[in-house]
C-alpha cells in the first residue's frame, strides 16, 4: 500500500500557500496606538504613504480603524508625509 | 477629570529663549485655567515630513494634562491658532490605555523591557496560584532576576512585536525544571515529574510553562489537548505562540507507555516535532 510518505511531488506543494494573517494588536495585546511614533506606523503604509488595507495587514477592523486614525494624526503633525515617493 | 494630550510644533527659526518661552506659555495657560499637567514630553527638533509655513523643521512638544473643564482646550487652541510661532498643534483625549501607554513610556518600559515583562507575568501567575515561594525552591536560577514589584507592563505598541527577540540567550539555565513542581499544595500531581524536554518541540522554557500549568508528567501531557497547550503558551507570552503543540500529546503518549524506541524513530522522521504528514518530500 502506498502511504502518504510514498507520494512524490514535482514541486513543493507548500510553496504557493498563503501564510495565515493575524491581527498583531489582538495577538500581542496592544491596546493603544501612538500617533507620535512614525516608525511604528510605517508598517501600515505603502511606499507612497497610503494606508494599507486590512486584507494585507491582517488587522482586525477595530484596530485597523485605530491605525488609520493614528496615521492621519501623524500626518497632520508632519511626522509622516501626506504624499510621498519611495518612502521605504 | 479626563485626560488630554496636546502636541504642538514650535518654529525652530526663533532664538532659543523665545522657543522655550513659547512652549512654557501654553503650559502655563493650561495650569492657569484649572488643569493639572501630568507630563511634558519635549520631543525636540525634528525634520518635518513636508514644509509648513515655509519651515522644514520644528520643535515638538507634547503635554499630557487632566482637566475638569474641557473649555480650556478651546482657549488654548485659539491662542495657538493666533500665534505665528506655532506651526501645528493637535489635541486629543486619552482613554485609559493611552494614559497607561504614556506612563509606561515615561518609565522606559516600552520597547526595551520586554524580558522583565515576561518575568513579571510569570510571577503574577504563580502568585495567583498561591505559590509565592516557587522562586525560592528553584536552584538559583540565574541569580533570580528579582523582578521589581512594578505593575505589569503591557507590551504596548511602540516596539513592533513580531521581531522575535533573542531572549533565548537567557534561557538555558533552568535545567532542573521538574524539581519545584511536586508541591504538597498540588496533591493531585503524581510524585514523580518527567523530563518533558524529551518531547520534540519542547525546550527548557516551554517545559517550565507546562509545569506551571500543572503538566509535569508525560501522562498528563498525553491527556491534554493541543488546543489547551496552545492556550497555555499564548498566555505565557507571544514568543511562545508560534510553537506548534499539535503532536506533543501524541509523542508524550508514547513516552508515557515507555515506547522510547518508537518515539525516537518518530522524532527522527518528523521535522522539529511537526506532524509527519506536513513534512516535505523531495
Amino acid at each position: 500500500m502506498a502511504s502518504r510518505d510514498d507520494i512524490k511531488f514535482l514541486s513543493n506543494p507548500n510553496i504557493g500557500k498563503q501564510r495565515d494573517k493575524y491581527c498583531r494588536f489582538r495577538k500581542y495585546g496592544i491596546k493603544y496606538i501612538d500617533y507620535k511614533d512614525p516608525d511604528f506606523l510605517l508598517q501600515f503604509i505603502n511606499e507612497q504613504g497610503k494606508i494599507l488595507p486590512r486584507r494585507i495587514t491582517g488587522n482586525s477592523l477595530k484596530y485597523q480603524r485605530k491605525v488609520a486614525t493614528a496615521v492621519k494624526r501623524c500626518r497632520h503633525l508632519a511626522m509622516l508625509p501626506y504624499v510621498a515617493d519611495l518612502m521605504k | 477629570m479626563r485626560s488630554y494630550e496636546v502636541t504642538y510644533i514650535v518654529d525652530s527659526t526663533l532664538e532659543n529663549d523665545k522657543i522655550k518661552s513659547t512652549a512654557k506659555l501654553y503650559q502655563d495657560m493650561l495650569t492657569e485655567n484649572g488643569s493639572t499637567i501630568v507630563a511634558v514630553n519635549e520631543i525636540g527638533l525634528q525634520k518635518l515630513a513636508y514644509p509648513i509655513k515655509r519651515r522644514n523643521s520644528g520643535i515638538y512638544y507634547c503635554v499630557e494634562f487632566q482637566t475638569p473643564t474641557p473649555d480650556v482646550i478651546a482657549i488654548v487652541e485659539l491662542a495657538m491658532r493666533r500665534d505665528d510661532s506655532i506651526l501645528r498643534f493637535l489635541t486629543v483625549s486619552l482613554n485609559k490605555f493611552g494614559v497607561k501607554y504614556n506612563a509606561d513610556k515615561r518609565e522606559g518600559k516600552i520597547g526595551v523591557a520586554r524580558k522583565i515583562v515576561k518575568e513579571e507575568i510569570k510571577d503574577e501567575r504563580d502568585n495567583r496560584r498561591g505559590r509565592k515561594n516557587r522562586n525560592n525552591d528553584r536552584p538559583a536560577k540565574k541569580a533570580a532576576p528579582a523582578p521589581a514589584p512594578a505593575p505589569k507592563a503591557e507590551p504596548v505598541a511602540a516596539a513592533p512585536a513580531p521581531k522575535a527577540e533573542p531572549v533565548k540567550v537567557a534561557a538555558p539555565a533552568p535545567v532542573a525544571t521538574p524539581a519545584p513542581v511536586a508541591e504538597p499544595a498540588k496533591a493531585a500531581a503524581p510524585a514523580k515529574a518527567d523530563d518533558l524536554k524529551k518531547i520534540e518541540g519542547i525546550g527548557p522554557k516551554i517545559a517550565e510553562i507546562l509545569n506551571a500549568g500543572n503538566i509535569t508528567t508525560f501522562a498528563a501531557l498525553a491527556a491534554s489537548t493541543p488546543a489547551a497547550i496552545r492556550e497555555m503558551l499564548t498566555a505565557a507570552g507571544g514568543r511562545f505562540a508560534s510553537h506548534n503543540p499539535e503532536t506533543w500529546p501524541m509523542q508524550s503518549g508514547m513516552a508515557a507507555e515507555g515506547k522510547w524506541d518508537e518515539l525516537k524513530k518518530w522524532q527522527d522522521e518528523s521535522d522539529g516535532g511537526k506532524p509527519i504528514a506536513a513534512k516535505e518530500e523531495e
